[in-house]
């Protein structure tokens, strides 16, 4: 494989990569903040409004709470802003903007869910993930192995992009180099 | 001067029977009093265990569904720190209609015997006092299985006695195994479990939620 065709597939792979962890993202927020009681996917269940946003809100906000991890107004807090946060976020690594802090929050923010998970599971901790939003899904090793790979594509996002950047620069600086050194080669009194 | 004797006899001979008859009244209670062995065990059905698990009105706006297990530890933080105020404050405001199943879990030994006296107790309508004494001392009757003493402490002689009685009913059994039935359908694996139902759409939470959360939550689906 040449380094040309290697540096492709790279390419192709990160790409890969972040859509899947930007949908991901997207996912997660729509099921956080989508009207209570409409089938998703539904026009319906896209209609968000004040009232719907509020009860929506206060669902995930039992399932933060139900961690035992944080005080009332902590829950509150991140019940109102992590939707938010995650669509920002997924939206940010879909079109590919910024990609090596997007991957490096994603990261962060995976390894977060991770603890949270493990430790309720260690804990004997029986509640809903509310990974995805509200529904009976009971933290299990299931999840706890679905948040790993999330966390792994994560890695996998930051490690290309940063790569990927560096890869971009240095043709760039090479030709610098270049350009410089064919300016010295051309003035006569060096 | 006949007429008027004839009305005092008829007096007499009323108030001769009614004495009688308030005398044979006594003297069947004391019978039963003095043979406790032949207390009247009423006659109960699966529905009427049920219902007196219930809490509130049938018509309230919101309904909630709790599996719990007497024994989980999680169960008895949910019945102190939720569903105590969730009584005081919605369910005698009529706005929440409270339905308590039993979801007695195989890891603990004595979570199905002590499931059944708090169906017994539903069925002579004293299931609070049965499932408060049976939250508040698990401790005491997980370590050692001893549950009639637990209970017999907050009720009277007699309704101890037929909540013994009942306890060993095929009717209590079967109500305990409905509840658990139920559950199952659900897919419930875990205690406690709660499902809220409002407007149709039944929303399942697993787990201890506190309850200034909750009450967020109940209070943004009544103004739905």
């Amino acid at each position: 494989m040449t380094p040309a065709s290697r540096s492709r597939l790279r390419r192709c792979l990160l790409i890969l990569g972040r859509v899947a962890l930007g949908l991901v993202f997207i996912f997660a927020a729509y099921g956080k903040l989508r009207p209570i009681g409409p089938a998703p996917f539904t026009a319906a269940s896209f209609e968000i409004t004040g009232s719907s946003l509020s009860l929506s809100t206060m669902t995930f906000a039992m399932e933060v709470d139900s961690y035992h991890m944080l005080p009332t107004w902590g829950v509150m807090f991140v019940a109102r802003v992590l939707p938010w946060f995650e669509l920002g976020l997924g939206l940010l690594l879909l079109s590919g903007i910024a990609l090596r802090w997007a991957g490096l929050i994603t990261m962060g923010l995976v390894a977060v869910f991770l603890t949270a998970i493990v430790h309720s599971y260690i804990g004997g901790l029986q509640i809903n993930c509310g990974c995805f939003g509200p529904g009976a899904e009971p933290v299990s090793k299931l999840t706890i192995l679905r948040d790993s790979s999330f966390f792994a594509l994560a890695t996998g996002v930051t490690i290309g992009a940063f790569f990927d950047t560096r890869a971009k620069r240095k043709p760039s600086s090479e030709a610098a180099t270049a350009q410089v050194e064919g300016a010295v080669s051309a003035d006569p009194g060096a | 001067m006949v007429s008027q004797l004839n009305r005092s006899l008829k007096r007499a001979l009323g108030l001769a029977t009614a004495l009688v008859i308030a005398g044979f009244g006594v003297s069947a209670n004391a019978r039963i009093h003095r043979d406790p062995g032949q207390t009247a065990i009423p006659q109960v059905t699966v529905q009427q265990i049920e219902a007196g698990k219930t809490f509130g009105i049938k018509t309230a706006p919101i309904r909630i569904d709790t599996y719990t297990d007497f024994e989980c530890p999680h169960c008895q933080d949910l019945y102190e720190t939720v569903l105590e105020p969730l009584i005081n404050d919605y369910v005698s405001s009529g706005k929440v209609y409270l339905v308590d199943h039993d979801f007695p879990l195989p890891m603990h030994p004595y979570a199905k015997i002590a499931a059944y006296y708090a169906d017994a107790a539903a069925a002579i309508g004293r299931f609070p006092q049965v499932q408060q004494a049976l939250f508040i001392h698990q401790a005491q009757w997980a370590a050692t299985g001893k549950i009639e003493p637990i209970v017999a402490a907050v009720l009277s002689p007699a309704k101890a006695k037929e909540v013994e009685e009942l306890e060993k009913s095929p009717v209590v059994h079967a109500a305990v195994q409905h509840d658990v039935e139920q559950g199952q359908a659900l897919g419930i694996d875990e205690t406690p479990t709660m499902y809220i139902t409002h407007g149709g759409h039944r929303t399942p939470i697993i787990g201890v939620v506190s309850y200034p959360i909750l009450r967020g939550y109940l209070d943004a689906l009544l103004r739905q």
